[in-house]
């Protein structure tokens, strides 16, 4: 089958006037070939900044501390700019989480999407064509008008819409979306996941679906990870992530998710406590502090990953005596 | 989009309207004999009298000011006081020196103000950042006449590198060239400054914005980003800025055609003002005040048709 | 200001905690350090030299600096340092009443944009518009063709196109304070306009007209300089820096001292204050950063 993406060991601090906040430590992650593979966590758990290290797009004061991203066998970390640029929105390719930023205002879509194919040696004609093909692709009507109309003259979903088509322009190995829904309301967001359904039979690369909406990682995800305060907490097979979630993290999320509420209630259940701070972690578990599981061992040592099977593995010291 | 431009036109001549209103409000509200303060000591008693007909001085003043706007509307803007001659032929006259003075400082000034800025933003907090950072301040904290009194100081009189007065011989474009160097680098010097700090403050801005990041994720080469992307809408800002700015720059142009003795609209007033001959002064202040509203106009024209986001709220 | 102010102000830093920001920008330290320095040379200039600035000695007739002369003398053989010296006067008096003068006027006048009815709100924005529309040099100008060379001309000049900027901020303000649920609560129970001015408006104007003011004063005082340069701001003998420069252009083949000493003081007066007057704006206010 093979591994498209293999991130090993990330750590990744940011530099602050306060001192170093240790967003990223360890990460482990794989994306199999013409899988789709889910992050899941809350605000602040990494899951964007993972994805943003893939392409090389963190922040000025990142600093990758260690580990490797290997990408069809070479490391991401080490190209130099030119070697990146060569791969970006050719063989990975990203849709950011806001639609109404994510396409300069001055440009016709049209023009951005034909920027987009400026490797290819082909006429201005064929390449916009190109732009008109993926615009259908994506459902956007009378594409061969609206191609050289301006962003601000398309609504959220389309522009979300909009950006999948540029991302998927150029028919990458690696699609990255990034809270592909967050931005936008429920009735748009079932469409996007309608899009995604559809893009998966004709799409032969693999895509990273980062979010914290269960329900999207339910319906669209082959496999999952899920990420907590920096750290990669669980990772399994989409069912056993849903059926058999063994961190206790997890169990919590699912619990906590307002769509698996079987009746109404007026207290929405919640992870008691408060994320911690990055800038002084602890040397135990990181979840120790709102486990509702926790024993003695849990504040002082870190579990290791513990193989539940072949494809299931969480962080846990409840799961290390079998 | 044209019904916008209509209303922009509108209201540019109602400006220019009103202030020629308050040109005429406060010619008229100095004390005085108004036939002699706006002739002045030298004007004899025909010319007075001439004055007086055609102005309709004894009239009544809401007569007087509706005569005063039509004149003005048949390009009527009165006689020199001296020569007799029509206002609006002496200042068409002169006119175009100082268009030509105007554009070429704006030309050199928004050009290396732009390429400076861009550098400065893509290069942020560089040597050659904070370098272009000091030299920014120095030039913007110049007034514009102190610079040309002493860029004729040192290229003219020290250095004798460039020709200090005058226009050049007419005919000799090179010549002409020639003496344009000195004025034109004195206009334009503080405005390299102001429009080298605005466009590396936008272009600053710009580049951090989620388009810019989209678009480096779509692999997109840096010059591509930088020009197509970001200085596109950096830019827009100092559209306007220059629109506004050439009002300013009108005065300054006055300066440096006296210091260097240029022909034009500065010089002209600057002449006229010494022989108190109003009319003259009064038209050319006008025609300028009129420009200096049309560039304004046009600028924000521009601004529109450059961004389409403007030309969508229209 | 221990009035309790409406959502709609700007959230300012408590007065001591500004000042101290303040001090730790060095520019703005340099600019505030210039300005005490024209000040002070303003005000004491009799005790810092021995000439007085009209006495007039041929013998010493466009000399290069020396000595008894630290920046030279004129062609009038006048001490060029004392009438820089004198000249300091000449420009922060300019300052002070034009801009009081525009302050004042453009309070007054934003307040009845701001408050008044809609038409007259468009009216006087269409007539400050206007105003704006002429270069102040020459409406200055035209004025002076018909009045005569004179400074108070000058300041009546630099005061009637300085208003319109000034009352636009106060007007901005009061129109957003209009609505305002505090100051409806005021109005009514009959708070008259003068206390509701005191009260409300000036507090949030202060600081924005402040810092505007201190970046107008070197505008103020090079068109005061150009027009004593052309002849028609001071009447000659006055000691103005601008008078200075056009000694200095008159004679720019004989000696470059003077040129320089008319400019020089120009010049730090310009980043002084607009040194300062930045440093203030980023302390006080950073999104006025935005603003043209």
């Amino acid at each position: 089958m093979g591994t498209v993406l293999s991130i090993n060991d990330l750590s990744v601090d940011f530099s602050t006037p306060n001192g170093p906040v240790h967003a990223l430590r360890h990460v482990n992650l794989d994306v199999p070939r013409n899988r789709i593979v889910g992050i899941v966590g809350e605000s602040g758990s990494g899951k964007s900044t993972v994805v943003s290290a893939v392409m090389r797009l963190l922040a000025n004061n990142a600093n990758v501390l260690g580990g490797t991203i290997h990408f069809e066998g070479r490391n991401i970390l080490t190209m130099k700019e030119k070697e990146l640029r060569a791969i970006r929105g050719e063989e990975i390719a990203m849709v950011f989480q806001d639609p109404m930023t994510a396409q300069t205002p001055v440009l016709s879509i049209g023009q951005q999407m034909i920027d987009i194919q400026y490797r290819r040696p082909l006429s201005n004609k064929d390449k916009r064509q190109n732009a008109i093909e993926m615009l259908n692709r994506v459902g956007i009507p009378d594409s061969s008008e609206r191609v050289d109309q301006y962003p601000h003259q398309f609504s959220g979903g389309m522009r979300q819409r909009i950006s999948i088509a540029m991302a998927l322009m150029m028919n990458p190995k690696l699609l990255i979306a990034d809270e592909p829904t967050t931005a936008l309301d429920v009735t748009l967001e079932a469409q996007i996941i309608h899009l995604f359904r559809e893009l998966k039979k004709s799409f032969d690369g693999s895509i990273i679906i980062v979010s914290h909406n269960l329900g999207l990682i339910a319906e669209l995800c082959d496999e999952v990870i899920v990420m907590y305060a920096g750290e990669v907490v669980e990772s399994a097979y989409v069912e056993d992530l849903f059926y058999r979630a063994s961190h206790p993290y997890t169990r919590a999320l699912l619990e906590c998710d307002p769509a698996r509420l079987g009746e109404l209630t007026e207290d929405l259940p919640t992870i008691p406590g408060d994320v911690p701070d990055l800038q002084k972690v602890s040397p135990g578990c990181i979840f120790a502090p709102r486990c509702t599981e926790e024993f003695d061992t849990c504040s002082h040592q870190q579990p290791p990953m513990i193989a539940l099977n072949s494809t299931h593995e969480a962080r846990c010291h409840l799961l290390e005596n079998g | 989009m044209g019904l916008y431009f209509l209303r922009r036109l509108g209201l540019s001549i109602a400006i220019i309207a009103v202030a020629m209103s308050i040109l005429f409000i406060i010619t008229h509200m100095i004390p005085g004999d108004p036939v002699s303060i706006a002739l002045g000591p030298r004007a004899t008693t025909e010319m007075k009298e001439e004055y007086r007909a055609r102005m309709g001085i004894d009239l009544p003043i809401y007569v007087q000011y509706g005569r005063f706007v039509s004149h003005v509307l048949h390009g009527n803007l009165g006689k020199d006081v001296f020569s007799g001659l029509p206002v609006l032929n002496i200042v068409s006259s002169q006119l175009p020196h100082t268009v030509i003075l105007v554009c070429v400082a704006i030309g050199w000034s928004a050009i290396l103000g732009i390429i400076l800025g861009c550098f400065s933003a893509l290069h942020r907090n560089s040597i050659l950042d904070r370098f272009v950072g000091v030299i920014t301040v120095g030039a913007i904290a110049i007034p514009s006449f102190v610079v040309s009194l002493y860029s004729l100081l040192l290229f003219a009189v020290t250095l004798k590198v460039l020709p200090a007065l005058g226009a050049g011989e007419s005919g000799d474009i090179a010549d002409q060239l020639k003496h344009l160097i000195l004025p034109g680098f004195a206009l334009g010097l503080g405005w390299v400054g102001y429009i080298a700090r605005m466009v590396r403050a936008s272009m600053l801005e710009v580049m951090g914005e989620n388009f810019i990041r989209a678009a480096k994720a779509y692999g997109l080469p840096g010059h591509t980003i930088v020009s197509k992307y970001a200085l596109k809408i950096a830019i827009l800002p100092t559209v306007t800025l220059l629109g506004v700015g050439v009002g300013n720059m009108l005065s300054g142009a006055l300066f440096a055609e006296i210091v260097f003795a240029r022909p034009g609209i500065g010089k002209l007033i600057y002449d006229m003002v010494l022989m108190r001959n109003f009319p003259v002064v009064q038209g050319a202040v006008l025609v300028t005040t009129a420009l200096f509203v049309l560039c304004a106009l046009m600028a924000d024209m521009l601004n529109s048709i450059l961004d389409p986001r403007v030309r969508a709220n229209l | 200001m221990s009035v309790p102010i409406s959502d709609t102000s700007v959230q300012k830093p408590a007065g001591s905690t500004a000042y101290r920001q303040f001090f730790r920008e060095p520019l703005g330290v340099f600019g505030l350090v210039l300005v005490v320095i024209l000040v002070l040379a303003a005000i004491f200039a009799p005790y810092l030299t021995d000439y007085a600035p009209n006495t007039i000695d041929i013998k010493s007739r466009l000399l290069p600096p020396s000595s008894e002369h630290w920046v030279g003398a004129d062609q009038l053989g006048r001490d060029t340092f004392t009438r820089v010296l004198y000249g300091t006067r000449v420009a922060l008096k300019v300052a002070a009443w034009s801009i009081s003068l525009a302050l004042l006027g453009g309070l007054l006048l934003g307040m009845i944009a701001g408050y008044g009815p809609r038409w007259l709100d468009n009216l006087l924005i269409l007539i400050f518009d206007a105003v704006r529309s002429f270069p102040t040099i020459m409406l200055a100008l035209a004025i002076i063709t018909l009045t005569g060379p004179s400074l108070n001309m000058v300041i009546l000049v630099i005061v009637i196109t300085s208003i319109p900027v000034y009352a636009r901020i106060v007007r901005t303000q009061t129109m957003s304070l209009r609505e305002n649920e505090f100051v409806l609560a005021a109005r009514s129970i009959g708070t008259g306009w003068l206390r509701m001015l005191y009260l409300h408006i000036l507090p949030n104007v202060i600081g924005p007209l402040l810092i505007l003011a201190s970046m107008d004063i070197p505008v103020v005082v090079t068109i005061e300089s150009g027009l004593s340069f052309l002849g028609l701001g001071v009447r000659p003998p006055t000691a103005s820096w601008g008078t200075i420069l056009a000694d200095g252009y008159a004679y720019v083949r004989n000696t470059p001292w003077l040129l320089v000493a008319g400019g020089v003081p120009l010049i730090l007066t310009t980043l002084g204050f607009t040194f300062m007057g930045e440093t203030l704006r980023d302390v006080f206010d950073p999104t006025l950063k935005r603003r043209d």
